[in-house]
């Protein structure tokens, strides 16, 4: 397994931990759009994601338009990691 | 701050009030309060005859209300919502007589959404914690804001 491929499974399965959702890591497709598209989720998921993501990675999101990038898909939030360093 | 201090700064009107005096405020981070609990309230002819015990559900409420204080920008008259609450535990019942110490934190913020980690305390015992998210409709965020959105 890559190292990147490793990441969005952490990202998946945080996602599916965090939200308490009623589905598997595996459900979520990469490029979905988490947000107001496939998987449905609102403004306080994206809260939660944020707390998630900073107690998971050491990570911090506090910016609004960098929570609507970086929230938009696991891909998105995989690859603001990466760039944080994170693998 | 004082309770018509308090009373001015939140939406809310007596009887909805579940904090009595706000003891440290640390704007857009922390705050604590008190909350004296006596017999004559209204609500422990009910919650229980002949047992009255302070609704936890309050408690929340209380930290709801501290933290609508806490996150709102200065000089503005908050207007939030509770919108979640996760891993509240009540661990000890609150009777008349007890004075309640309410301790809240902001722990992250995203637009108009906020969160916070509240704690309820009589004497040294904790008597409830837990979070809870607010979202405040005053604000750019607004309840619909989705971070894709």
């Amino acid at each position: 397994m890559s190292e990147s491929q490793n990441l969005t499974d952490r990202v998946k399965e945080l996602i599916v931990r965090q939200l308490r959702l009623k589905i598997r890591p595996s459900d979520i497709k990469e490029d979905a759009m988490l947000f107001g598209g496939d998987m449905g989720l609102d403004s306080i998921d994206a809260l939660e994601l944020v707390v998630g993501i900073e107690k998971e990675f050491g990570v911090r999101i506090a910016d609004q338009d960098v929570g609507e990038k970086v929230l938009r898909s696991v891909s998105a939030i995989s690859r603001f990691l990466s760039e944080k360093g994170i693998s | 701050m004082e309770t018509k201090a308090i009373l001015d700064k939140l939406p809310h009107g007596l009887p909805f009030l579940f904090i009595d005096r706000v003891l440290h405020l640390d704007e857009g981070k922390e705050g604590l309060a008190l909350k004296n609990v006596t017999a004559n309230e209204p609500y422990f002819r009910g919650h229980f005859p002949d047992n009255p015990v302070f609704p936890g559900v309050f408690l929340v409420e209380a930290m709801a209300q501290l933290a609508g204080i806490v996150a709102a920008p200065a000089g503005d008259k908050p207007a939030g919502m509770l919108a979640s609450v996760s891993d509240m535990r009540f661990l000890k019942p609150v009777v008349p007589g007890d004075q309640v110490i309410i301790r809240v934190s902001l722990s992250a913020r995203l637009g108009g959404a906020v969160r916070f980690d509240g704690e309820a305390m009589v004497g040294s015992e904790t008597v409830a914690r837990g979070s809870f998210s607010m979202v405040l409709t005053g604000s750019a965020g607004g309840p619909d804001a989705g971070a894709g959105s």
